[in-house]
């Protein structure tokens, strides 16, 4: 019965589209499976156009658009969630929530799968991919090209002699060539501390090292929410005493852990960081 | 009962060895710093980056290596006095694991941020709350009972150590469970120096004063009360022993994690040096402590490759043998 009723709205539905009508076509409702995809989705929505972002984007240790994603619904991303809600459109990461975004395919969704962002120079294509899926065009190509001015106002090239810069997070990790961080150093400017000291064996470094081998600038991640052994790492009296003053920058995680419009903000601390540096010397 | 001849001898030999151990801890490490160097720009109050590694990174380890060593050393000796049972130790009675179990619950939960001095108190709970249960359950039971009670409890208190790092909300406090099941001195700061000092000395001072009852007691309860030592009661012998080990043990913990059989060990090994008096082996049992735990923290930073061995493991690997070998002992003894 109601499969009948199904392929009859379909039949119906082939003629409307047919007929070169130029009536207001109903948004896509679209589900995110991913903390990244859910923030593009939130800059790029119309109102009631959104039927899930997972509950990490509530998260403001992690998401930068934390407040706006109290207003819509969350859903757990699982496969049982996209079926029950049958999304036009899916949106997700091509790490994460494999099965849903499988079942998402079998129930006919259009589904966009975004690889993570590696460099600055991703994010335009991505804000235009996730724009012309969920019918937001025009909103897109003004986000798109906003970065694009943004980032080549703020853009500036490291050099051979430029300063380095160490991006030192929880347990010791350093971040390592290849990532959105690193990416963002170059274009504030800083060499990569990881790159210039050819650390490639391990992404751990010990406090004793970077104190014995400093790095111009220490960019401290303090990201997570919680106490433990691990976070309380970036603040060891060692690392205040040898990066004091403008040679270490906090710079939240949340910043850069998506590529997003307000990555830009990361570039421009760090190119202040930079001159501050210049000021130092 | 005769003196043993060496015992002044035998304390200026560990003596030394703590001293050259903590000089070379302080010289050697990851980096090559110059340390006459690092030294003259510590002492002149400069930032360099000699100073800072010897003074905020290599210093507080020595000393705690040296203070948590001592204690675990001490415990050790005045448990296996007081219990007249050469297995105990705080690691293998459940002491330290109670001791963890305290210091997670505070640590972890942000209770710590209200104050610094929340973590040795929590450590201490963990302690005190443990020790409290041992002595209740095994009251006159002989030396099985005693292990299978300490057992039952390091197990507990362990299970409970999980449950809370599962439940926080940290994403990375399940990752460090190793820590505190197993122990280590990376990264600590002179904070939890000055954590760890006041329940080193009040709990060493205590457990040192039960010196003189241990002696009696090793002829025999009767014996002892006979000689006019209290054993049970607010001032007794058992609250100087139970409080100055939980306050000692709980502190040391709180920063640096359970670490196993150094109170096992230590007694044991000195005891035919230091005379079979267990008053005369406190002291050396203090400084053998902190002589093993130098030598096992500066073997883990030779070894370390990316992340560095927790101490637990390489004092288990010394002291599980000894464990068995005294197994083996109390089993020939049984049969």
């Amino acid at each position: 019965m109601t499969d009948m009723k199904r392929v009859m709205a379909g039949i119906v539905a082939g003629f409307l589209a047919c007929v070169p009508v130029a009536r207001a076509q109903p948004l896509p409702r679209v589900v995110s499976l991913n903390v990244c995809t859910d923030q593009l989705l939130l800059l790029l929505a119309g109102p009631g156009q959104i039927a899930g972002i997972t509950p990490l984007a509530r998260d403001c240790w992690n998401a930068v658009l934390c407040e706006q994603a109290r207003h819509v619904p969350v859903l757990r991303p699982t496969a049982e969630n996209v079926v029950a809600f049958h999304p036009d459109v899916v949106l997700g990461e091509s790490y994460t929530a494999a099965v849903a975004i499988q079942a998402a395919r079998e129930r006919g969704a259009r589904v966009i799968v975004l690889p993570p962002a590696q460099a600055l120079a991703d994010i335009p294509g991505q804000i235009m991919m996730v724009a012309n899926a969920i019918g937001a065009g025009a909103r897109g190509r003004a986000l798109a090209a906003d970065f694009t001015r943004r980032l080549a106002s703020l853009s500036t090239d490291p050099g051979p002699g430029g300063p380095t810069a160490a991006i030192y997070a929880a347990n010791g990790f350093i971040t390592r060539a290849g990532s959105l961080p690193d990416d963002v150093l170059a274009h504030a400017g800083l060499r990569n501390y990881a790159t210039v000291m050819e650390r490639q064996g391990t992404p751990r470094l010990s406090m004793e090292v970077l104190v014995a081998h400093p790095p111009d600038l220490l960019v401290l991640d303090r990201s997570g929410q919680g106490t433990s052994l691990a976070q309380s790492m970036p603040d060891h009296p060692a690392l205040k005493r040898a990066f004091a003053g403008p040679r270490h920058l906090d710079l939240p995680a949340r910043l850069w852990l998506c590529g997003l419009p307000q990555t830009l903000d990361s570039v421009a601390m760090l190119r202040a960081a930079r001159n501050g540096l210049e000021n130092v010397r | 009962m005769k003196p043993a001849p060496y015992a002044a001898l035998l304390n200026i030999v560990l003596l030394a060895g703590v001293v050259g151990l903590s000089c070379a801890s302080l010289m050697w490490g990851e980096t090559r710093v110059m340390f006459t160097h690092a030294l003259a720009d510590l002492l002149a109050g400069r930032d360099s980056a000699g100073a800072i590694i010897v003074g905020q990174l290599r210093l507080p380890r020595t000393l705690l290596a040296i203070m948590v060593g001592g204690t675990l050393g001490l415990s050790g000796a005045v448990l296996q006095g007081y219990l007249r049972n050469p297995l105990a130790d705080p690691g293998i009675l459940g002491v330290s694991g109670g001791a963890a179990l305290g210091a997670v619950s505070v640590f972890y939960t942000g209770l710590m941020q209200v104050s610094i001095l929340a973590l040795p108190l929590g450590g201490l709970a963990g302690a005190l709350g443990a020790a409290a249960v041992l002595v209740g359950l095994v009251g006159g039971g002989g030396a099985l009972v005693l292990l299978l009670a300490g057992a039952a409890l390091s197990s507990l208190a362990a299970a409970l150590t999980a449950l809370v790092l599962n439940l926080v909300p940290s994403p990375y406090a399940s990752f460090e469970i190793m820590h505190w099941l197993m122990g280590s001195l990376t990264d600590r700061t002179f904070t939890h120096v000055w954590i760890c000092l006041p329940g080193v000395v009040c709990g060493g001072l205590l457990m040192l004063s039960a010196g003189r009852a241990l002696d009696a007691l090793a002829l025999g309860e009767d014996v002892a009360q006979s000689l006019g030592f209290r054993l049970h009661g607010i001032r007794s012998v058992q609250t100087r022993i139970v409080l100055g080990t939980a306050l000692a043990v709980g502190s040391c913990v709180a920063v640096s994690g359970a670490i196993g059989f150094v109170g096992l060990v230590v007694p044991h090994l000195l005891r035919p040096l230091a005379g079979y008096q267990p008053s005369r082996l406190l002291v050396p049992a203090f400084l053998g402590g902190s002589v093993l735990l130098l030598g096992a923290d500066m073997v883990v930073r030779a070894v370390a490759t990316g992340t560095e061995l927790q101490l637990g493991v390489l004092t288990a690997l010394v002291g599980a043998p000894f464990f068995l070998a005294r197994v083996i002992v109390l089993k020939r003894g049984v049969s």
